[in-house]
């Protein structure tokens, strides 16, 4: 895995560097935007982790070159300020995530895994269950030919379901897998987030799919809930 | 950088407490309908004094004047009737002159006159038939009486038959025979149709000046309404300007008097705020990135270096401080740039639609850490309607997870150990509330006010320091900057609850 940092401060560069290295990537670092795009240009990356503030260019401006040069690297973006407009426009410019300065490193690996992830999903890039398709690269959802619109929790919830049809999946599973956190019994936050779901995969559809285990949890399946 | 360490270090000052609002009840438009009113009022009151004071000069004149001529009119009447009967001395008297005088008064009568012949030596007097047997009054004041005509108005003791009811007659004494005894000739006529003439006039005067008084407040009110019809203008564009958008301007009239001047000069003088506004922000945005930029670097070599210190229990400590101290600084840094913006703006200029549930949910993962430090339980729930809409608000995700971050952090801060700290989304079609309810001491009245003040502290449970009171403050800015509103009360059965409401998006 090889990645690519563009960033000016050469301290954060090489920071973000060793902690990358850690994790057993290959690193390039560069700190003007014009040799950064000239690199992920001739060189294939898997990533690219790309600062706002440069000094001979506008981050969102390097995003933009790349992607019109039909370079699809995922890009993180690093935002120092909490700035929406900065954010709004490294997105729209095609950036894939952003993360905003300071960061916690460990965020930073996990939005780094993620990215990789999404680019390339190991198990093939469509998942099905019965009528249930599911496209990772294109983020599509579709039932019976239906395209469905789903948010990204919702995605990642039904991602994680499609990855473990007619099983039993507890609360807490759900709250670990999906949400990396443990919900408390008062919450209701799953149960709304499923019923959510449910609304926009199996109420249009005259046999559901996801069913409600009492006191347990959740399944996926085509036959109901086990009895 | 610009906007120079002065004015920056100004911005980054806290706001005052209990800072007064500008805005006031009534503002400049309703003082231009009073200053339309007055300039009005004012026109008005100059023209109809003219108006009255020409009525009373016209009325005077052309009174005397007609009062002329009634008297030449009379004295003419008075002559021609002297000529007619030909008196002379020898007439006294003499029954001859009663019958002479009939026939000559009687054509006289039909005009309205009144003729008396006075012998002054007898006392006895030849009167017209009309009179009734009226005796005119007669003095001889001064022997100038005799030769040159007397004359007097007569009102009052008149029997109304004779001047018409309540009118004057206007008598004149003339002397027929200067001779000793002298004889008098009394010709009186009513006033009545020239005082009729006269009201009539007074009542065209009246009508006129009414009208034209009138028609003067009527176009006057409308040309002040249109020379201070761009005020107003001025005015509701001037309150619609803010610093979210000062790059507006008010649109300059087309045509070039002092109103168009002046919005040339109000629209430079926006121009120089636009300029010094932008000034300060890229001038807070830079302070940003230079105070963050070195704290960021330092967070991540703390954190890649520690991994490999793990083994020294001293080192790890060390670890755990810097690391801790070094995110608290870049947290009120940033605490500080959010509230320097919320106060020189009011609400965001670029928002993406966050969903607040992923924002709570983040809230909460990040306030998970401090809470199981004091064994504190973090409850979220969402209160969905049935469509089970998701509340989308315009906005800011990091600022928003600040914003319940801090809630929770302060909710369990004061919250009794093995509690639970509430966190609710309720969502209605328009807006989107959040609370965060604990089980903690509650605040007093008297701080309740305050607690979203800057440095503003309640005392905290354990003698707790380190917290500088900046973390509902944010919450504050941070709503507002959201077109928000935060409130707290206490709830019943101890604790309180903490409100946010945030306008949401409608999602299809």
């Amino acid at each position: 895995m090889r990645f690519l940092i563009i960033e000016d401060n050469p301290k954060l560069g090489s920071g973000l560097r060793r902690a990358l290295e850690e994790q057993g990537y290959v690193v390039d670092v560069t700190q003007s935007g014009h040799d950064g795009e000239h690199m992920a240009a001739v060189q294939a990356y898997d990533g690219i982790i790309l600062d706002v503030m440069l000094p001979d260019m506008d981050g969102v401006q390097v995003c933009r070159n790349l992607r019109r040069r039909k370079i699809s690297t995922p890009i993180l973006m690093l935002t120092a300020l909490s700035d929406t407009s900065e954010k709004v426009a490294g997105l729209d410019a095609g950036a894939d995530d952003y993360l905003t300065k300071p960061f916690e490193l460990e965020e930073l690996i996990a939005r780094v895994r993620a990215l990789l992830r999404r680019a390339q999903p190991s198990e093939g890039s469509v998942l099905k269950f019965d009528e249930i398709e599911m496209d990772l690269l294109k983020r599509s959802v579709t039932r019976a030919g239906r395209p469905i619109s789903l948010t990204a929790k919702e995605f990642a919830l039904l991602e994680y379901f499609l990855r473990n049809p007619n099983r039993v999946i507890t609360r807490t599973a759900l709250g670990e897998r999906v949400w990396d956190m443990a919900f408390e019994e008062q919450s209701n936050v799953i149960e709304v987030y499923v019923s959510r779901l449910r609304n926009k995969i199996d109420k249009a559809f005259d046999r559901p799919l996801l069913h409600t285990v009492i006191g347990t949890g959740y399944i996926l399946s085509a036959d109901g809930p086990p009895a | 950088m610009p906007g120079g360490p002065q004015s920056g270090t100004r911005a980054l000052l806290p706001a005052s407490p209990g800072q007064p609002r500008t805005d006031r009840g009534w503002g400049p438009l309703q003082q231009s309908k009073t200053l339309r009113f007055k300039l009005t009022a004012y026109y008005v009151a100059i023209f109809g004094a003219l108006q009255v004071g020409l009525w009373v000069l016209v009325q005077g004149l052309v009174a005397s004047h007609l009062r002329q001529r009634f008297d030449t009119e009379l004295l003419q009447r008075a002559q021609g009737i002297g000529e007619a009967i030909e008196l002379d001395s020898r007439d006294h008297g003499s029954l001859r002159l009663a019958e002479r005088l009939k026939g000559v008064i009687a054509p006289f009568e039909s005009q309205n006159t009144f003729i008396q012949i006075r012998l002054s030596a007898s006392g006895d007097s030849v009167r017209s038939a009309n009179l009734r047997g009226f005796d005119f009054p007669f003095a001889v004041v001064s022997e100038d009486t005799e030769r040159a005509p007397e004359w007097r108005d007569l009102r009052g003791a008149i029997p109304d038959a004779l001047s018409g009811k309540g009118h004057q007659l206007r008598l004149v004494n003339i002397c027929l025979v200067e001779h000793r005894p002298p004889i008098y000739l009394q010709v009186a006529a009513s006033l009545a149709p020239l005082e009729r003439t006269l009201t009539v006039m007074q009542q065209l005067l009246i009508v006129f000046i009414v009208v034209s008084v009138l028609t003067a407040a009527i176009v006057s009110w409308l040309l002040a309404g249109r020379s201070l019809a761009p005020i107003g203008l001025i005015t509701r564009h001037a309150r619609r300007l803010s610093a979210a958008q000062l790059d507006q301007r008010i649109p300059a009239a087309a045509r070039e008097d002092e109103v168009a001047e002046m919005v040339s000069a109000i629209n430079d003088m926006l121009a120089r705020f636009e300029n010094q506004f932008k000034n300060q922000q890229q001038f807070i945005s830079n302070v940003g990135h230079e105070l963050k930029t070195p704290l960021a670097v330092l967070l991540v070599e703390l954190q890649t270096r520690r991994a490999r210190a793990a083994a020294d229990p001293e080192l790890d400590a060390f670890f755990d401080i810097a690391e801790d101290e070094v995110r608290r600084l870049l947290r009120t840094v940033e605490a500080f740039l959010i509230l320097a913006r919320a106060r020189a703006r009011r609400r965001l200029e670029t928002t993406a639609e966050v969903s607040i549930e992923d924002v709570l949910i983040a809230g909460t993962q990040h306030g998970v850490r401090y809470a199981d430090a004091r064994n504190v339980r973090i409850v979220p729930k969402f209160a969905v309607d049935e469509q089970l809409s998701e509340p989308v608000v315009p906005g800011d995700a990091d600022m928003l997870t600040t914003l319940i971050e801090n809630l929770i952090v302060n909710a369990v801060r004061h919250s009794p150990p093995d509690e639970a700290v509430e966190v609710e989304a309720v969502s209605t079609p328009k807006q989107v509330q959040l609370f965060v309810r604990d089980r903690g001491p509650g605040i007093p009245e008297e701080h309740r006010k305050r607690v979203f003040e800057l440095f503003y502290q309640v005392e905290s449970p354990a003698g707790e320091s380190g917290k500088a009171g900046i973390g509902l403050a944010l919450v504050k800015a941070i709503a507002e900057l959201h077109g928000g509103t935060v409130s707290v009360r206490n709830r019943e059965g101890g604790g309180c609850e903490f409100c946010v409401t945030l306008p949401t998006v409608a999602r299809p």
